[in-house]
């Protein structure tokens, strides 16, 4: 047990000297955190500032329409004063002209309203060129859509007070429970929790699956693997390597993870960070991690440089990718059968695991419970594996083994 | 038994079709130190390795320091390996201190064991330099702290002398003389036969994993009749014709070295030249290790 604090104790602090990690976890969150905050300030004072006003064509070919349309216009500034809407009526002008004025940026916008709009079959068109202005096609389809109701009122014989008086929006206030009664929802950051919890796991489990294979390459190049191993077994060797890197990792982890959660006050939703998945986080990190750091300990003990590494790195890589293509999917639908099913592939289980948790309004008890105990009855049968493999690997030089020589490693009493 | 720092007894290990060691037997009495020679790949650092419990033998049992396993007595073992290595990103005393750590040295000591040796093998004022700043030779000195910095009770040096310099050479030696009068037992591998001669008290010579002769130097040589006879004739310019039984002769200074020819007998040829002239001495030359050793080997194949 001593040898075993003594090698995690030189890994740690070897570690904790390298530019890698002051930069990969000092610096680095720093940097991002800061450029967070700074768009999010940016993004705020924007918000409550004017920013400019959009100009749009507008080609008008319903002239029953035109009165109503410039009001609505007028309307929809008065209701967003920061983000006007400037329309430019041009009903005699050449489309294919306007469309290339798009194009050069003169306008943001074109919009064609075809004859007939009000009575029925008429089209109302809008041209952009590359926008990224979201919430453009929408407003201005509320500002036709608007004139052209009105037009048939008033065509109907109701009076503009009555149409206003009908038209008297309600309060809508739209609040989530799990953010606390009294906050407001905010959707976006709903969906990015869960994301960060992903993250934040899958980058601390690189950060020392990485560090431990550079380090055991490292001790394998430079010989001293066999000094080391005059000293302590290859199980302490390995145990303490997994030990001091995987602190080393925890402090990332803790850096990022107390960055997230200022930034999560920041924004209002700490109510979405609860003990009982803070808890599981840190039981299902463990899991992963000690998985994983076996893993890539048995790889950097087979290989004899890095370059060798990767290619056995590369299935598990894409591997541990898959919870985070399947992000999205997952948290639309946690329950669903993918979710589910990927749950129970012991590598990407934790991440798994976290990601519906953190999305789920409840946590599945009993699938966590499954899922536990598949991992412990897989994460000490891979590590066994592995240490078997580390124990013939990092004595041997030369080619790469064979599946082959591997397993027969593994088989070796 | 105990009497005994290491005993092999049928200790075989094969890689994959190859023979490494082949039932090798062995008895290393403690307070002594003791050469393990052999040509390249006979199987010196497999034994080696085995003794450490880095790798395990087919079959066969070997104890160290009285015990079946090394791995419970390895705190008591210095073993310096074939393939030279320290963290090139440490500085000297940051390597010596983690090794004399995780060979168990009390926390307390390891400062006085590191000083101690950075200064025995003339690496103090380097001892803050990265492993990787130092140069070839001072790295083999380091290592070789490093391997002794835990003052284990056995020293297993595998090929200690490779790359260096006479100074370092004589420095390993008196360290490891040292070693033997504070009864402790130093074994060491090497294929410089003229350095195992030199230093060795017991010799082990092994053969394609199989041994082929150990015992004191004495033992082995008085086995081998020479064929090399050395004669001094008062006379310092008498060189000798022809002589029956004499293959060759060659002037050594004030000496003349007879080599005998198959069959040839020293007895009649010292009858033969006392006749011619007069002689001051005449010795029958004992076989040196490489002498025995290149016969060995041939013999063999």
């Amino acid at each position: 047990m001593n040898k075993i604090l003594q090698v995690a104790a030189r890994e740690f602090s070897e570690t904790v000297r390298t530019k890698t990690f002051l930069i990969g976890s000092i610096i680095l969150p720093m940097v991002m955190f800061g450029v967070m905050f700074f768009i999010q300030r940016a993004t705020e004072r924007k918000i409550s500032g004017p920013r400019p006003d959009r100009q749009v064509a507008v080609i008008n070919r319903e002239s029953r329409l035109a009165p109503e349309l410039e009001k609505s216009f007028d309307n929809f500034n008065r209701n967003n004063p920061q983000r006007r809407l400037i329309p430019h009526f041009l009903n005699d002008g050449d489309e294919e002209e306007l469309k290339q004025s798009v194009r050069d940026g003169d306008f943001v916008a074109l919009l064609v309203v075809e004859p007939e709009v009000v009575a029925g079959p008429g089209k109302v068109r809008l041209y952009t060129y590359s926008s990224n202005d979201m919430s453009l096609p929408s407003q201005l389809r509320q500002v036709v859509e608007r004139a052209a109701t009105n037009t048939r009122y008033l065509e109907r014989g109701l009076s503009p007070e009555l149409i206003a008086e009908l038209r008297r929006g309600i309060e809508f206030e739209d609040y989530d429970l799990a953010a606390g009664e009294q906050n407001k929802a905010n959707r976006v950051a709903n969906m990015m929790a869960p994301f960060f919890f992903l993250m934040l796991m899958f980058f601390g489990i690189m950060f020392s699956s990485m560090g431990l294979l550079t380090s055991i390459i490292e001790e394998k190049t430079s010989r001293i693997i066999e000094v080391l191993l005059s000293a302590v077994s290859p199980f302490e060797l390995m145990a303490g390597k997994i030990a001091g890197l995987s602190l080393a990792g925890l402090i990332v982890v803790a850096v990022y993870g107390s960055g997230g959660l200022i930034a999560a006050n920041k924004f209002g939703v700490t109510g979405l960070i609860n003990v009982e998945l803070a808890a599981l986080f840190i039981v299902y990190f463990i899991f992963c991690f000690v998985l994983l750091s076996a893993i890539f300990t048995a790889i950097g003990s087979m290989c004899n440089n890095i370059r060798e590494a990767q290619n056995y790195n590369s299935p598990i890589m894409i591997m541990m990718m898959i919870p985070i293509f399947s992000w999205s999917l997952i948290s639309e639908d946690p329950n669903g059968t993918l979710a589910v099913a990927l749950s129970f592939i012991p590598p990407i289980t934790p991440f798994v695991m976290v990601l519906r948790i953190a999305t789920l309004p409840q946590v599945p008890w009993l699938q966590v419970a499954l899922t536990l105990v598949l991992l412990v009855v897989s994460v000490p049968a891979v590590v066994w594996v592995c240490a078997r493999i580390f124990r013939t690997g990092i004595l041997m030089y030369g080619k790469p083994p064979s599946p082959v020589e591997i397993f027969r490693w593994v088989r070796q009493s | 038994m105990e009497d005994y720092a290491l005993v092999l007894e049928n200790v075989s290990k094969k890689f994959g079709d190859t023979v490494a060691v082949d039932c090798l037997d062995a008895a290393l009495p403690a307070g002594c130190i003791y050469g393990f020679l052999g040509p390249n790949g006979a199987g010196k650092t497999t034994t080696l390795r085995m003794v450490m419990d880095i790798i395990r033998p087919d079959s066969g049992t070997i104890r160290v320091l009285g015990h079946s396993a090394a791995g419970r007595v390895k705190d008591g073992i210095g073993y310096m390996p074939e393939e030279r290595g320290l963290y090139r990103k440490m500085t000297a005393r940051r390597v010596l201190s983690f090794i004399a750590g995780i060979k168990g040295v009390l926390p307390a000591e390891v400062p006085i064991a590191v000083n101690h040796w950075l200064r025995k093998v003339g690496l103090e004022d380097r001892a803050d330099s990265k492993v990787e700043e130092l140069s070839r030779g001072m790295q083999q000195k380091l290592q070789f702290a490093a391997t002794v910095v835990s003052d284990p009770q056995l020293v297993i040096l595998d090929e200690p002398f490779s790359g260096l310099d006479p100074v370092n050479l004589d420095l390993v030696k008196e360290v490891m003389s040292g070693f033997r009068s504070q009864g402790k037992t130093v074994i060491f591998s090497t294929h410089m036969m003229e350095q195992a001669e030199k230093i060795c008290d017991y010799l082990l010579l092994i053969n394609k994993g199989r041994k082929v002769i150990d015992g004191t130097l004495e033992q082995i040589r008085s086995r081998y009749t020479s064929d090399r006879v050395l004669v001094e004739a008062e006379d310092p310019e008498y060189l000798p014709g022809r002589l029956p039984g004499v293959a060759e002769v060659t002037r050594q200074g004030r000496k003349i070295e007879l080599v005998l020819a198959e069959g040839g007998d020293s007895q009649k040829i010292l009858q033969a030249l006392a006749g011619r002239t007069r002689l001051r001495s005449w010795e029958i030359k004992l076989p040196d290790l490489h002498e025995i050793f290149v016969r060995l080997v041939r013999e063999e194949r």
